[in-house]
């Protein structure tokens, strides 16, 4: 492979690791998404939020099992639940629902439960929103009595089954869930989300993180993964301090370092192996010529230098490499080699 | 049985992060898997064992869909795992016996006995006999194969009429148990089509390995692999078998695998490994049909490419995925590694 001594210098590798968490791969349109299966991992049948039975209907049930009836309520009476664990709900989501609700209406009504006077939101905020972004004043709502656990199960799972939720925002819901009494391990939270025990256990990792971390997390939701996350927690384990794990959180959101590099980070930053990790993605200088077209590149990595030039440029390279040389020779004689 | 010889290089990034430095120590040095092992349980401490208390990681691997990696997948990994100083175990699932092939076995010629008669025996009572069906590939128990001939297609014949027929691979993986817990990974390649027997061998783990090729035709596929796996997941209340992908045959210039990569990104988050498989010639040089002696996977054949290195990060990954041990001892992220190798001045 490296028998032929006067080869060209080595292409930079193609990159085939990270490329959708650190955002090279865009996301894909909604129309290709959409034609994706899904993959059920839980059914109806085994979550816990049971399908109402028929002994239950028989012995009258519990009150949304019987006959509910639809009221109109004025959106102004509305809070927001308590227990919304998702944080982005963009205004574009709003926008296309309203879309849809001006012109077929609104298919399914939003839930509510009653709350001093006022109406409290257990599901249906983008729904509400699309309404009112409608200029509606009054809304189709079920009213059902429902105690904080209640509320918060609706609240939260209904966003798990049917949102597309960051990572975080997934945590959060687990954690009010473990809040409010309707899980108290990871096999029970398991057991009604759509997630397994390990990928449940992944996302608690989020827990286990320093303050400064969790208050980034709050702005951008986005920001890192539970597999991430999870890397993290595991550094602390290791005796790494909190300022550190919440530095490499920094880092990722002012866009110094894709996530997938964290771990590696920081366990250089507690080394002390700083040029691996910090100059690992190669400090670039781009050489330009008058007209500002790109000349030559040059990257910086931990072990060398490496100087490209631009494709189709004319360039004569005797003169660079001549001079390098001398470069090199000099510096040779200065080291005493 | 293959003679595996691993550089200093490649042996430094088949280690834990916590290795660095190996590479300055072992210069002029080889190292065979069990060398490997030896040098991280000694690092780990808590010794070794012959046979573990917890029976192996079941990873099966899927696509409802040919030609798509699988068993290039399963044959590297195997060999990736199997160097990085894991007891492996692969059971080639598939009559096309790819797997048996890429691992030197030559079906045509070779007496061997397949999973199928092995799950076939298990399931009329009679003595399995599973260690002579094994077949070492490399040296030390560190990679081993089940392999496999035409005559697995019959299985789904007797199996039609069986029992409790999903069943019957976690039966026979139970009843063996004092064989299977030599291995701390098992990995299995199946066939594309939907067959009994692949029912029998998906659901051995919570989570299938579905190998995605990077096209069109691959993404329509995983309509076929969905309607299975979510039958399985309906029939079986409890089981909530997972699916993870492994995305192959990327290449950052055609700009159909970008569009492919996407949606596997937007539409399965979750779901999609992030280490991606290339489209690389290495992976087209595994067999020799001229001379045997130069087939070989990618890591035993060019462990310098950046096939080998993709292989590297994603046997990696799935070993933090799936908790797979070494010698008991399992610690999430232990491979992150600082700085990434850019190309040196020439």
């Amino acid at each position: 492979m490296s028998d032929t001594p006067a080869k060209p210098a080595k292409k930079t590798p193609p990159k085939f690791s990270g490329l959708v968490k650190d955002g090279t791969i865009n996301a894909a349109p909604e129309s290709a998404v959409a034609m994706m299966p899904p993959f059920a991992h839980t059914f109806p049948t085994n979550a816990a939020p049971a399908a109402p039975s028929v002994a239950n209907a028989e012995e009258g049930g519990r009150p949304e099992e019987q006959a509910e009836t639809v009221r109109l309520i004025p959106i102004n009476l509305i809070d927001a639940s308590r227990f919304q664990n998702r944080l982005t709900l963009t205004e574009e989501r709003v926008a296309v629902l309203a879309d849809n609700i001006r012109q077929d209406g609104l298919n399914s009504p939003v839930i509510v439960r009653t709350a001093g006077g006022r109406f409290e939101l257990v599901a249906g905020e983008t729904r509400m929103r699309a309404c009112r972004l409608l200029g509606h004043t009054e809304i189709q709502a079920f009213v059902r009595e429902m105690d904080d656990t209640r509320s918060a199960r609706s609240t939260v799972l209904d966003n798990f089954f049917h949102e597309s939720l960051t990572d975080y925002e997934v945590y959060k819901g687990l954690r009010t869930l473990i809040a409010v009494g309707a899980a108290t391990s990871v096999r029970t939270l398991a057991d009604i989300t759509p997630w397994g025990k390990s990928q449940v256990q992944r996302l608690m990792a989020f827990e286990r993180l320093p303050r400064q971390a969790i208050e980034i997390l709050e702005r951008q939701p986005s920001l890192i993964g539970s597999a991430t996350a999870e890397l993290l927690a595991g550094c602390l384990g290791k005796g790494i301090d909190d300022g550190l794990v919440a530095r490499a959180v920094e880092r990722i959101r002012d866009g110094k370092m894709p996530q997938t590099r964290a771990a590696a980070w920081i366990e250089a930053q507690a080394t002390g192996k700083k040029a691996a990790a910090g100059q690992g993605r190669a400090a670039r200088a781009v050489v330009t010529t008058a007209q500002g077209s790109v000349l030559f590149t040059i990257d910086r990595g931990p072990k060398g230098i490496k100087i490209q030039g631009a494709k189709g440029a004319d360039i004569d390279w005797d003169p660079i490499h001549e001079a390098l040389v001398g470069l090199l020779k000099s510096q040779a004689g200065e080291g005493g080699g | 049985m293959r003679t595996i010889e691993i550089k200093p290089k490649l042996a430094q990034s088949l280690l834990p992060a916590d290795f660095d430095g190996f590479i300055q120590d072992a210069k002029g040095r080889t190292f065979q898997p069990k060398d490997l092992r030896a040098t991280r349980v000694a690092r780990q401490g808590g010794g070794d064992a012959p046979i573990f208390d917890r029976p192996p990681v079941q990873i099966p691997t899927r696509m409802s869909k040919g030609g798509v990696g699988k068993t290039t997948v399963v044959g590297n990994l195997g060999s990736a795992l199997a160097m990085m100083g894991h007891k492996v175990l692969l059971i080639d699932g598939d009559p096309q016996a790819s797997l048996t092939g890429l691992m030197g076995i030559d079906w045509a010629t070779e007496e061997l006995t397949h999973i199928g008669e092995l799950m076939r025996r298990c399931y009329k009572g009679q003595s399995v006999k599973i260690e002579e069906a094994v077949k070492p590939i490399y040296a030390d128990g560190h990679l081993d194969l089940i392999a496999s001939d035409i005559t697995l297609a019959d299985t789904d014949s007797w199996m039609m009429g069986a029992a409790n027929r999903e069943g019957i691979y976690n039966r026979l993986a139970h009843d063996c148990a004092g064989f299977f817990s030599r291995y701390e990974v098992v990995l299995i390649d199946t066939a594309p089509s939907t067959s009994l027997l692949t029912n029998a061998l998906m659901v051995s783990s919570k989570e299938i390995l579905a190998v995605v090729m990077l096209d069109g035709q691959s993404l329509k596929a995983m309509q076929v692999l969905a309607s299975n796996v979510n039958e399985l997941n309906r029939a079986f209340p409890g089981l909530n078998l997972g699916v993870h992908i492994v995305a192959n045959g990327y290449h950052p210039s055609y700009g159909s695998c970008k569009e492919a990569l996407q949606t596997l990104g937007s539409s399965y988050p979750d779901n999609l490994n992030d280490n991606i498989l290339p489209w690389a010639a290495s992976f087209r040089r595994q067999i020799n049909m001229i001379d045997d002696n130069l087939s070989g996977t990618v890591l035993e054949r060019e462990p310098g490419t950046v096939s080998a290195e993709a292989i590297i990060n994603l046997a990696w990954s799935l070993v933090d995925r799936y908790q797979i041990r070494l010698a008991g001892h399992w610690s999430p992220g232990g491979h992150a590694r600082a700085g990434e190798t850019i190309g040196e001045a020439a």
